[in-house]
């Protein structure tokens, strides 16, 4: 498999042409980008500051669900992980919805009315909920305890079937 | 100073790079046609579309014919990069695509690194020069797009080591934090192994010794960019973490495997590579590989 390798006479005789300016300063400046954004945590994807798994994790956390209501009253979870692809990642947008301008919680409330409308449920209300969770160690196994889930932003139907705010 | 302008722009052998370019594009196709972009941009409704910076000024997906034209491009800048036509603008157009592609999957609202990586170590390769693969002699022309790239894998590590330490201090190592990590599972959920959760949550123990393990290993991978001997083994250390990562989150990490392992090999010492990626100096037919010295600054031009 390493036939072939370069003796050490070829590798001392390395070519030393010299690199163009422009090179060295295009290298030097990617990289120097990279490190401010690691540095400062900047986020302008793709460049990013590879914050990963960065938080550490307690017993505690906060989170945020859909649930959608039908004409009798009854709520029925997202459950976002088990729609298409487009929907996975809800909870993101869902996280910012509070302090969002009218029109985007519109626009959340209605691609999660989409949503639920397209796996065959029937949507007469969206409610975005503040959801508070605990982990218990119960015996040999974990135990996810979850608090009264508070209410964030309702979006009733309006009279065209659709949802608004 | 000097130090640091010798390690990054010292000599690599030609023949390194031509096979870590046939690796960065082979990779990058299969990434573009295999993702699962045309879905993401058929499913994301406008409420829930995030775009990244770049491309602020949409409002919505791009309709999914955008999507598979982006696919097919990437095919035929592939197959143009590997048939040397015009293979620095090919490079560009495939990195273009991917940019593209991959930007869609982040536009849901949460930052992905899924394709970071791979995204950043290629962009030197959009000015490297095109090397010949039967060129073993290294030469400084042709090392800096490695130890760039090198460079930047190291840092990708070093910082997702340094700001667990910053956001979270000790108590990331001295808290239940990985096991807390794991217990909560994936969000949203995704299929994981189960059985390997159990194992690594039951006891305190475990959780604490990957946790500092972790941490140690992200801030020592700065050797990456100045130990070349290293690399392999930093590799598998790292390919491990991202297997269990994925065994454990679901998260995929194919392509910084993918790229670390392109990276951490010396590749210009193994003749099987021959088999997969033509040198552009072969003279079809004969059977032979050739060679010309001034290759690699006349194709610079």
């Amino acid at each position: 498999m390493t036939d072939r390798l370069p003796s050490d006479a070829t590798l001392a005789a390395a070519v030393d042409a010299p690199l163009a300016p422009s090179t060295r300063t295009f290298v030097r400046t990617l990289l120097v980008v990279i490190i401010v954004f690691g540095v400062a945590g900047f986020e302008a994807w793709p460049l990013t500051s590879f914050r990963l798994f960065s938080t550490s994790r307690g017993t505690v956390r906060t989170s945020y669900e859909a649930v959608t209501v039908d004409a009798a009253g009854r709520e029925t979870p997202f459950e976002q992980s088990t729609l298409a692809f487009g929907y996975r990642l809800a909870e993101w947008p869902m996280s910012e919805i509070a302090g969002a301008s009218e029109a985007r919680q519109r626009a959340l409330c209605e691609a999660i009315a989409v949503g639920a409308r397209d796996a065959g449920r029937e949507v007469v209300e969206v409610r975005v909920e503040k959801v508070r969770e605990r982990l218990v160690r119960r015996g040999n196994d974990w135990e996810i305890v979850r608090a009264e889930p508070e209410l964030v932003v309702g979006c009733p139907a309006d009279e065209r079937g659709g949802v608004g705010v | 100073m000097k130090r640091l302008d010798a390690l990054l722009f010292g000599p690599e052998a030609p023949r390194r790079l031509a096979i870590v370019h046939a690796g960065l594009v082979a990779a990058l196709c299969v990434r573009v046609v295999a993702g699962p972009y045309r879905e993401i941009a058929a499913t994301t409704p406008d409420g829930l579309f995030r775009p990244p910076w770049f491309l602020a000024f949409l409002d919505s997906m791009p309709p999914v014919g955008v999507v598979m034209a982006a696919q097919v491009v990437a095919v035929v800048a592939t197959v143009a990069w590997f048939a040397r036509r015009c293979p620095r603008a090919a490079f560009v157009t495939l990195w273009c695509c991917y940019l593209f592609v991959a930007a869609i999957r982040d536009a849901r609202g949460k930052i992905l690194h899924n394709d970071v990586l791979a995204l950043l170590v290629t962009i030197p390769f959009l000015a490297a020069p095109i090397a010949d693969l039967a060129d073993r002699r290294p030469s400084t022309r042709t090392g800096w797009p490695l130890r760039a790239g090198c460079s930047i894998i190291a840092l990708a590590y070093f910082f997702a080591g340094y700001h667990k330490v910053v956001r979270s201090g000790l108590e990331w190592i001295t808290s239940d934090n990985v096991r807390h990590a794991i217990a909560w599972g994936p969000k949203p959920a995704v299929g994981r192994w189960e059985g390997l959760a159990d194992l690594v949550t039951a006891h305190w123990l475990p959780g604490r010794i990957m946790a500092a393990g972790t941490i140690a290993f992200e801030l020592g991978f700065l050797a990456f960019a100045f130990v070349p001997r290293l690399r392999p083994v930093l590799a598998a250390v790292a390919t491990t973490l991202h297997i269990a990562t994925t065994l454990l989150f679901g998260l995929d990490y194919a392509m910084w495997i993918v790229v670390l392992w392109l990276f951490a090999l010396p590749w210009e010492r193994y003749a099987f590579v021959d088999r997969f990626v033509r040198s552009p100096n072969a003279r079809v037919g004969d059977g032979t590989v050739g060679f010309r010295a001034d290759h690699v600054g006349a194709l610079e031009e």
